[in-house]
């Protein structure tokens, strides 16, 4: 939820606050795109037009991800998944 | 009909609401959803996430938008507005709980009854008569929901005399009953029961799992019938469900230990199976009821539904292997491995002039899935309405979707 505004505040300051407000907003409206996709990916891999290839694609990409390869930007390697 | 001052009572008007059923397993799956769709947040920054052909172009440009963006920031971001979204999951579940509605329709009179199966006579002054045969998973009211959303009532005004099957849930004779005891037992005496009471064409028509019912019992009962309707009926039970034909050949050794354990399917089992469908449905329509006025139609129409969704019935063992394991699991209809009475039930060897309703946004019954029903068919009318599985007959726009269309083509067999 977006705050109010404080009452007492210099130009610069509001003009800094207005810009935080907006990346906020931005951020809020990113979120709702991606958990958008994210509901709609549940929905249409459990209908599972492309098969049950495509499916079981997308939960190993989840549990690489989960478990840490994915979480590296570098890509990770199949030995840092799973230390020790 | 019979006017009667008696009404029909349902769980719902008597009982707590507790749906959407499995509570517990949609509010875990709400939570769940929450924290992978966290976990891939990386994976997808980095084009890495095989996203669904239809969402890949989107996925792209959210990706690309978010190469600038902080990840801690927008993991925060991403928390705050699924902590928003399921507070109107649950605002949406508790305003259900609390909802005034409660269904009370003038109850149509019970004019044969077999065990727990009943044969409800919804009148009508017509040429031919109807008899609708539903699935036996969920109760027959969708057919009858509300005084202005019911598909039976309607049509029993509109020329058609009207009858259904009540099949209930199963009492302890059913338990120990098969498919071949519905349709070849059950549901061929009512359609005998019914040739008495209006003698007049009769056709069956059979919605979801019932069209199936209706299939196999068409069959053996050509010579007595007009004609046969299917509505929203599933035939080649793995197009578009590739996953979940896989997923249900999997579990297949594990229904059977459940079977074994309670002597039936629960219902709540049997609703979380559905729930693979769409995992997310509930999240997304109990936000949308949040955010409805309460005391608006939409509304109503909405809690009186969910009310018959949650409503549901468990199955006799015998009948959960057969549509379960064998219908969803193997395809025995689609393979041509599908027997009742012995009889293997083709709908290639139809004679009888058939009605198929394949709803185009139906997502409980691909239409490919009924197409395939359509095309075996030999004389089939096919409409296709502009519409879900349960909104083609309960929805808004059913009349002009379905039921004219319906109505028009039984008047039509009287000719």
């Amino acid at each position: 939820m977006r705050a109010s505004r404080p009452a007492r505040m210099t130009a610069t300051a509001a003009r800094a606050y207005a810009g935080a407000m907006d990346d906020t907003d931005e951020l809020g409206r990113l979120a709702e795109r991606y958990l958008d996709l994210w509901e709609r990916q549940a929905m249409l891999m459990s209908g599972a037009p492309a098969g049950p290839e495509a499916f079981a694609a997308w939960i190993a990409a989840l549990g690489a991800s989960a478990v840490g390869g994915g979480q590296a930007d570098d890509g990770g390697t199949a030995d840092d998944r799973h230390p020790g | 009909m019979t006017a009667a001052p008696r009404t029909i009572a349902t769980p719902a008007e008597t009982q707590v609401r507790l749906g959407p059923r499995p509570l517990a397993l949609h509010l875990a799956t709400a939570m769940a959803s929450g924290v992978t769709a966290l976990a891939a947040l990386p994976a997808m920054r980095t084009g890495r996430l095989p996203w669904a052909d239809e969402l890949a172009a989107d996925a792209g440009a959210l990706a690309s938008d978010l190469a600038e963006v902080d990840l801690n920031a927008f993991v925060a971001a991403v928390v705050e507005a699924q902590t928003r979204r399921l507070a109107q999951v649950l605002e949406g579940v508790r305003a259900y709980h609390a909802h005034p509605f409660r269904r009370a329709l003038p109850a149509p009179e019970t004019v044969w009854r077999e065990g727990t199966t009943r044969l409800l006579d919804y009148g009508g002054d017509g040429p031919v008569t109807a008899l609708f045969v539903p699935s036996l998973i969920n109760r027959y009211y969708v057919l009858d929901l509300l005084a202005e959303r019911s598909l039976l009532r309607w049509l029993a005004g509109a020329g058609v005399r009207v009858l259904t099957l009540d099949w209930d849930a199963p009492g302890p004779n059913e338990r120990g009953f098969g498919l071949d005891d519905y349709i070849a037992g059950r549901l061929d005496r009512a359609i005998g029961r019914t040739l008495e009471i209006a003698d007049r064409p009769l056709a069956l028509v059979g919605y979801c799992l019932g069209g199936n019912l209706a299939l196999a019992a068409a069959g053996p009962r050509q010579d007595d019938l007009a004609g046969l309707a299917l509505l929203a009926t599933p035939w080649d039970f793995h197009a578009g469900r590739g996953a979940q034909a896989v997923l249900f050949q999997l579990v297949e050794p594990h229904l059977e230990l459940v079977l074994q354990a309670f002597g039936e399917l629960p219902v709540d089992l049997l609703q979380a199976l559905f729930a693979w469908l769409d995992p997310t449905l509930a999240q997304r329509k109990f936000r949308r009821f949040a955010a409805m006025r309460q005391d608006s139609a939409e509304a109503r129409a909405f809690v009186a539904l969910e009310d018959w969704l949650n409503d549901g019935v468990p199955l006799a063992p015998a009948v959960a292997r057969e549509c379960l394991a064998a219908w969803y699991g193997r395809n025995t209809p689609m393979a041509g491995n599908w027997a009742v009475a012995g009889r293997t039930v083709r709908p290639q060897d139809l004679a009888l002039p058939a009605f198929v309703a394949i709803p185009g946004n139906d997502r409980i019954v691909p239409p490919a899935s009924a197409e395939a029903l359509a095309r075996a068919l030999p004389a089939a009318t096919v409409i296709a309405p502009n519409a879900g599985h349960i909104g083609m007959v309960v929805g808004a726009r059913g009349a002009g979707g379905l039921w004219r269309p319906l109505a028009e083509w039984l008047r039509g067999l009287a000719k």
